[in-house]
């Protein structure tokens, strides 16, 4: 292992003083089509998972809280202050670099050619010979040598999903990741915003994302959360919750149940 | 991160470009072949009591005689003369042509150039030198100047050559050196009629070299827009990176048009001192287009640059190089943009 590397400023501890990455009121157009409207978020020490199908304006958040783009009204802070983009390491969707350089001579823009050891990427590798995932890890070991307390993946390829997952896991600051399913992430994040045409539609713990489907004969009776499926209903319930179940029962009505994963009610109610 | 590095990672993108200097030095010993449409005479009249005689060497500015058709008339007397090498000796029998007449029309080429003269004195000499460093026009004496050469036609006994006196044997002859000096006078020798002459040659050139930054700056400063460079910025700011293209830059101008300009120089007879000014010119030019490309997309890049390019070789036509200083202005407009952009 390269000595060279501060390993400690990127995996053990916690950095030092509670910072704060938030984004406040955050709205992004271009011309006149907003991409994002109103979107507030707060991060201190967690893993958020931004999840939302294809333009949902998950890359333009995750730019503008890499300080990449401004937004056109509200703000994004670190801790209070204007953002220190150093201190995020941002991971883009498809990073761009010089085709013809290699991966060592990239990170002497920064200095510290000894960072591709972290993310296991060949030094004399050029750009033009790697796959997206190793452009993105070579995007990641850019943002290493600043210390970074936070850390942006957007999108995770297949080639390197193992990589950043266990990366998320032991990276000693916040983390925020954009994909667009929960099944890949849902091991590595705690909190979860969904965005769906660019505005926030759930903003919570991944917990509150855990339903139950109760499957029976169509009713009469009003409940939230129904979908009809022929002559089924389909009552979707929180996990947690026994309402449903138990008014069922007192009507001596007779249900199946099942659990539903979390990307069939992000796609169900959330989408 | 240190500036060297940069710069180093800077002109290792470059490198790939460098043939273009190859390219540029090829261009120009191409536009150098072009013949010069301008040619000298230098010639002598001399006349006794039995007749005219009228000699002439006509040449370029590398001393090269050219063909010539030479046409006399004297009173009512004509003679037609060519002569392949440039030199005429005519002798016109005439009984005392004292007060007479004299017509010589020397052609060459689409170029023409008329004598008059009333022969009122034994000796006299005539020149016409547009394609020279300097020429001098008395009686008994003319001297034209072109490139490493002095060409000489005097009824004079005696001359100056590197500051050594040299007698003088015939009437018109060539010497090899441009510090010729009659007995009298002192003379300082300029090129501007010789940069006049090649004008449109070292516009062609200028543009060529021109093309060749607008060619390199597509391929080297489209990164901006193409936007390679955005995780970098991010990180370690514009200030570096733009400092060290700008230097790249200029190293690439001067690597391709220094060469090319001496070499047009050298061959042309063009004081190296003059060429500072189309030196200037390029510098400017390659750091207005660094200045345009964070700007502009790609294809805008090359029709802003084309424009540029444009206003550019005009003030070379109009001899005002030093108002393209203004030009510098562009560069710090396009910092000032990506420090915008990244603030």
């Amino acid at each position: 292992m390269n000595t060279l590397v501060d390993y400690e400023n990127i995996f053990i501890g916690k950095p030092k003083g509670i910072k704060v990455l938030q984004a406040i009121d955050v709205s992004k157009r271009y011309q006149k089509d907003y991409v994002l409207r109103n979107v507030n978020l707060e991060l201190e020490q967690g893993r958020l998972g931004i999840i939302g199908l294809h333009d949902s304006g998950k890359t333009v958040l995750m730019r503008l809280l890499s300080g990449l783009e401004k937004p056109s009204s509200g703000k994004i802070t670190l801790d209070g202050r204007k953002l220190d983009r150093r201190k995020i390491a941002y991971v883009p969707q498809t990073p761009l670099f010089d085709p013809l350089l290699k991966a060592k001579e990239v990170m002497r823009y920064v200095g510290s050619e000894e960072y591709l050891d972290v993310v296991d990427l060949e030094r004399e590798k050029k750009v033009k010979d790697m796959s997206l995932g190793e452009k993105k890890r070579l995007a990641l070991a850019l943002s290493l040598p600043f210390s970074p307390e936070y850390l942006l993946i957007d999108d995770i390829t297949e080639d390197s999903k193992e990589f950043f997952l266990e990366f998320i896991k032991n990276f000693r600051g916040g983390v925020i990741i954009s994909y667009h399913n929960f099944r890949d992430v849902w091991e590595v994040i705690d909190d979860v915003i969904i965005l769906s045409k660019g505005r926030v539609t759930y903003k919570g713990n991944k917990e509150g994302l855990k339903f139950k489907i109760i499957r029976t004969k169509a009713l009469s009776i009003p409940f939230d959360r129904v979908v009809r499926e022929g002559d089924y209903v389909e009552i979707w319930e929180e996990f947690n919750d026994n309402s449903v179940e138990e008014k069922l029962k007192a009507l001596g009505i007779n249900y199946e149940v099942k659990e539903a994963s979390p990307d069939e009610v992000f796609q169900r109610f959330y989408a | 991160m240190r500036f060297s590095n940069v710069f180093m990672l800077e002109i290792k993108k470059l490198l790939p470009l460098f043939f273009l200097v190859l390219v540029s030095m090829a261009v120009t010993l191409g536009i150098a072949q072009l013949p010069s449409s301008s040619f000298d005479v230098i010639g002598a009249i001399s006349y006794s009591s039995y007749g005219v005689e009228i000699g002439g060497y006509g040449f370029n500015f590398c001393g090269q005689g050219v063909p010539l058709t030479v046409n006399i008339t004297i009173d009512c007397f004509h003679k037609i003369i060519k002569s392949e090498n440039g030199t005429f000796l005519v002798y016109i029998p005439l009984i005392f042509p004292k007060d007479s007449n004299l017509t010589i029309n020397i052609t060459s080429g689409k170029e023409n150039y008329v004598v008059s003269k009333v022969l009122t004195r034994n000796f006299t000499t005539f020149v016409y030198a547009p394609a020279s460093y300097f020429s001098i026009n008395y009686n008994n004496i003319s001297v034209i100047y072109i490139k490493g050469k002095t060409v000489v036609a005097t009824s004079l006994k005696c001359i100056y050559v590197n500051g050594e006196k040299m007698d003088v044997n015939s009437t018109i002859f060539v010497i090899n050196s441009d510090n010729v000096k009659p007995p009298f006078g002192n003379y300082t020798l300029t090129d501007l009629q010789v940069i006049k002459d090649e004008e449109y040659c070292i516009i062609s050139l200028l543009g060529v070299n021109m093309g060749l930054i607008l060619l390199t700056a597509y391929y080297y400063l489209s990164v901006f827009p193409r936007r390679l460079l955005d995780l970098i910025f991010r990180l370690i700011g514009v200030g570096k990176i733009y400092l060290s293209k700008t230097i790249s830059m200029l190293v690439f101008t001067l690597l391709t048009s220094l060469p090319s300009l001496i070499i047009f120089a050298l061959l042309k007879g063009i004081f190296l001192s003059s060429i500072l000014p189309y030196i200037l010119i390029e510098l400017v030019y390659s750091l207005a287009v660094l200045g345009i490309s964070p700007l502009v997309s790609s294809k805008g890049l090359v029709y802003s640059s084309i424009t540029l390019a444009g206003y550019l070789l005009n003030l070379v036509f109009y001899n005002e190089e030093t108002l393209s200083l203004a030009f510098l202005i562009l560069p710090l407009i396009g910092y000032i943009k990506l420090r915008w952009v990244y603030r």
